[in-house]
């Protein structure tokens, strides 16, 4: 039973949101926080318990032969504590952000069932439940893509839906493909596939369908289309969905895919990891390069974040156990740093009007706080020790250098220079001389402002924890080590 | 001796005996006597689903003359299924309708001729659904015809008669060639009885005549593309109580009956390559409808055009069950999921289309903006009734879509399976043009008229049940398993 609290608690949240109605903000908030803390505390017991090796598993009969099934290890409850703590510190940022928009009924009834499908997508055990969410999910944030009913917005909307349902659509291809040929399976880690011989060529094109269809969400180059787009969302559903929840379930499922449907052996074997990296290796320096062009706040964050996803799928398509954990503590690290920005980001937009790099001349003087936070998160993002960034940007450079893959170590290498070669422009802009106008009271709505210094220092503790138990680091290093047999760094 | 033997003669019974009272009761209490009659049917209609998978199914002799003097009534898992379906919708149906026509003119829908000719429909319907016998489909299918057609033209406007005249052209035509089929057969074979007949039924050009006579008037009745000509004003220009209705049930009543017919009567290749070929049109119209719902500016077109297209979808079956055992099984589960979710689904489409069109006054769906914001539980059933046409979890469409595609990658007929994906594809085209527009911003100040409050919440509880029954999927495939037995032993108790 408790496993399914994660996913039932945002769910009844959410009900209870659009049963509120639109009139009682009061009520809305505390039902939504407490939705969460409640939420946040059921993930963390079920993480007391993973720890300890109590993996809770449930199952409902849906299909025949095809049970929903969940489970509570550690690899989905670290997606899963992730995106449940941060939906808490989102909501007090969002409450802040939305005090004077419309619809809110509706955009914190949706923003809540994102989260339990985006849960649904961590502890689901086997491949058609996470389907299942993870079509959920596509459902659940088109209309928080489409919340300002522009025609700007729509039109991303319809973007996003082309993507999000055309891998949608490769997916059940390959689930229902996949159940065809080997029955129904587990996620196991180390692969559940391993029986399974003289399907060779089945197996690479499932392999595809699958990477295909999580590649979508996580805008894996040339399926990344959708994600800038998006970003008219408002800042919140870019904070928590584009930066955390969303775009990390489709990276999540690419983890699932390779490291506990395939297993790091077969998918090398296959070749398939090897198409998978090259394919990532493309997007980072892509993305990172576009980035670097984008004057719109957003946009630059948009495509830095194509590229930080792709540094999750390299390490995991890399199949070596340090770069594979690396990837999975990328997951939890970039949550916070991404979001940190784009949290920064919606303030500025916000309390200043500013949406562009050249709108940003005075900032810092007007907003320190909020820009000192930003600051923390872009040289945490860059990989400036001891920051979160550089702790799993060590751990992925050193495994694909263990795993004999100097070129990844390169690229790795070669982003981070980047990362900061699209960073850096916006502090220094933002510190330059400019004509905002003079601070009145606090720099921006307390709620607004306390969220993001929160998400700054949870990106300065992640990289300084890194070695100790309980940080994402080692969490991730624990939640992997199955895959490769036992493996300890 | 239980009354629950007798489910099967009730259930033709109450609703025959509430369309004479509804008629004797007049315009103002017949709604009352409707709604009592819906509660029984219900009733009855689970009860005899609860024995069907409890104890099996049985045939029903009426009087105790049995066949082949007497007519014997059939109650098996797919009839229950079909019957528990007919209730529901035929519930939410009533009770939307006790709205709707209260708020209009009494002469635009005949003066209260509307409750009677609804539960006469009901009698039809529940009879086809549990009919044994070859000829009494043809009288049942009659009643249901010529109570649709009366139906769709009670508005009495221009749009309404053409489209009725049209409805009662395709609807006679297809009465006549069945009857012309079951002549054919009836010389052959020598019997009537659908469990005689699938015992004795060999291999003859007379027979088999007969039977794809009858299986193409179905076709014609169900609206298969490129038989569908009548379907989509006539769905459309009817009272939107009655407009669901056909849509959701009178279209099933027909292929409920090419189900019994090509699965329980006739043996697996009996006609040849007739079920391929109704694979493939079931593909074309799956295609073709969709491409229509997407090019419709009015939404009660659109909403007729997806029936067309998702009708193709019951087709795919026939080609999938032919390699029998397990994946018959699959197919047959998921055609009956899939007539389920979309009985109840394209049910509350309808009704809120319906409810969108009266409070908005008119039914351009580009005029329809903001109303997401102005009537947030008609956008929302609306929204989950088009998650389950395009077969997204978690909905029963996206079960039986499933099962289906499970079957084709079963047998290595992948190009069903990428009909069907494709097909998904184009009903998340032309839903979410609807959907996109609903949830735009549109005019703040809006304010759409008043109207009692189960116009907004039929509509929506349709639509989440569908959605829901795919947690009901376990049970529909133990009561479909429960259909089949039946004929193939000659089961009587």
């Amino acid at each position: 039973m408790t496993v399914w609290l994660p996913v039932l608690v945002p769910l009844v949240t959410g009900i209870a949101t659009f049963a509120l109605g639109e009139g009682r903000s009061k009520a809305r908030a505390a039902v939504n926080l407490a939705g969460a803390a409640l939420a946040s505390g059921t993930v963390i017991s079920l993480v007391v318990g993973a720890y300890s090796g109590t993996v809770r598993a449930g199952e409902v009969p849906l299909l025949p032969g095809l049970p929903l099934t969940m489970h509570g290890d550690l690899l989905g409850l670290l997606f899963s504590a992730v995106a449940t703590v941060l939906w808490g510190v989102t909501l007090v940022y969002a409450i802040g952000y939305m005090d004077h928009a419309r619809d809110r009924a509706r955009f914190f009834g949706f923003f809540a069932w994102c989260i339990a499908a985006a849960n649904g997508v961590a502890l689901a055990a086997d491949p058609l439940s996470l389907f299942l969410f993870y079509e959920i999910l596509s459902l659940t944030t088109y209309p928080l893509v489409v919340h300002s009913g522009t025609p700007e917005a729509l039109a991303a909307g319809r973007k996003y839906l082309y993507y999000a349902l055309g891998g949608g659509a490769a997916l059940l291809i390959g689930v229902a493909w996949l159940a065809a040929i080997a029955g129904p399976v587990r996620f196991t880690p180390g692969g559940a596939l391993g029986a399974l011989s003289g399907h060779e060529t089945e197996l690479r094109v499932i392999f595809g369908l699958l990477a295909g269809g999580f590649g979508v969400k996580a805008a894996l180059v040339p399926l990344h289309g959708w994600l800038p787009g998006a970003m008219v969302a408002p800042a919140p559903v870019s904070s928590l969905l584009h930066a955390v929840a969303v775009v990390k379930a489709g990276v999540f499922g690419i983890i699932r895919l390779v490291n506990e449907l395939y297993g790091p052996e077969l998918a090398t074997s296959l070749g398939v990891a090897q198409v998978l990296a090259v394919v990532a290796a493309v997007g980072i320096i892509f993305g990172s390069v576009v980035a670097l062009r984008q004057d719109d706040l957003k946009r630059r964050l948009a495509y830095s974040t194509i590229a930080q996803l792709s540094y999750i799928t390299l390490g995991t398509a890399l199949c070596s156990p340090l770069a594979a954990a690396g990837a999975l503590a990328h997951l939890a690290h970039h949550a916070v740093m991404k979001i940190t920005m784009f949290f920064t980001a919606g303030s500025l937009a916000e309390t200043l009007h500013v949406k562009t790099l050249s709108g940003l001349p005075g900032v810092a003087r007007r907003m320190p706080i909020t820009m000192t936070s930003f600051a923390v998160a872009a040289f945490a993002l860059a990989g400036i020790p001891p920051l979160a960034g550089f702790a799993s940007k060590w751990m992925l450079g050193a495994g694909a250098a263990e795993g004999g893959s100097v070129w990844a170590l390169l690229v790795y290498v070669a982003s981070g220079a980047l990362a900061l070669g699209y960073m850096v422009p916006i502090l220094t802009a933002s510190l330059r001389e400019g004509n905002q106008p003079a601070r009145t009271g606090t720099e921006s709505d307390p709620r607004m402002l306390w969220p993001i210094v929160i998400v700054a220092i949870l990106s300065v503790v992640f990289g300084v924890t890194a070695g100790m138990p309980g940080s994402p680091a080692h969490w991730a290093v624990t939640a992997i080590a199955p895959s490769f047999g036992g493996w300890t760094p | 001796m239980s009354l629950v033997v007798h489910l099967p003669a009730l259930l033709i019974i109450a609703p025959l005996a509430g369309a004479c009272a509804s008629f004797v009761a007049g315009r103002r209490r017949a709604p009352y006597v409707a709604l009592t009659v819906a509660a029984v049917n219900g009733t009855l209609a689970l009860a005899l689903a609860a024995r069907v998978l409890a104890e099996g199914p049985w045939r029903y002799r009426i009087g105790g003359w049995g066949a082949p003097v007497g007519i014997d009534l059939v109650a098996d898992g797919t009839a229950a299924l079909f019957l528990v379906l007919s209730a529901a919708v035929g519930l939410a149906v009533t009770i939307y309708a006790s709205a709707y026509f209260r708020s209009s003119d009494p002469a635009a829908y005949g003066h209260g001729l509307f409750w009677t000719l609804w539960l006469f429909m009901s009698t039809s319907l529940n009879g086809l659904f549990l009919t044994g016998d070859v000829f009494n489909v043809y009288v049942c299918i009659e009643l249901v015809g010529i109570s649709a057609v009366t139906l769709v033209t009670l508005s009495g406007g221009p749009d309404a008669l053409r489209a009725g005249l049209r409805y009662l052209f395709a609807s006679m035509l297809g009465a006549m060639t069945y009857l012309l089929g079951v002549a054919l057969l009836y010389a052959a074979a020598g019997t009537l009885d659908m469990a005689t007949l699938r015992q004795t039924l060999v291999a003859d050009a007379t027979a088999a005549t007969g039977l794809a006579f009858m299986v193409a008037a179905l076709v014609l009745k169900t609206a298969l593309v490129p038989a569908h000509f009548w379907l989509p004003t006539a769905h459309a220009s009817a009272p939107t109580p009655v407009s669901a209705a056909l849509s959701a049930l009178v279209v099933k009543g027909s292929y409920f009956v090419i189900l019994r017919l090509l699965l329980d009567v006739a043996p697996p290749g009996y006609l040849g390559g007739v079920d391929i070929a109704l694979g493939v049109l079931g593909s074309v119209a799956i295609v073709w409808g969709s491409v229509q719902a997407l090019m419709q500016d009015r939404i009660k077109l659109l909403v007729a055009y997806s029936t067309v297209a998702q009708i193709g979808y019951l087709f795919l079956v026939f080609p999938l069950a032919r390699a029998g055992g397990d994946v018959l099984a699959l197919a047959l589960g998921g055609a009956l999921v899939h007539v389920i979710s979309h009985g109840l689904a394209k049910a509350g489409l309808f009704l809120g289309a319906g409810s969108l069109i009266t409070r908005f006054g008119h039914d351009r769906i580009a005029d329809m903006a903001g109303a997401a914001r102005a009537l947030p539980v008609l956008a929302l059933g609306v929204s989950l009734a088009g998650v389950t046409m395009m077969g997204l979890p978690p909905s029963g469409g996206f079960a039986a879509k499933w099962l289906l595609v499970s079957a084709a990658l079963a047998t290595g007929q992948w190009w069903w399976a990428v009909v069907l994906v494709i097909g998904g594809l184009l009903a998340a085209a032309y839903m979410f043009r609807l959907i996109r527009i609903l949830l735009a911003g549109g005019d703040p100040e809006l304010r759409p008229s008043a109207s009692p409050l189960r116009t907004e919440w039929v509509p929506l509880a349709l639509s989440a049940a569908a959605v829901m029954l795919v947690f009901a999927v376990p049970l529909i495939v133990r009561l479909a398993e429960a259909g089949t037995t039946l004929l193939a032993a000659g089961v009587t108790p």
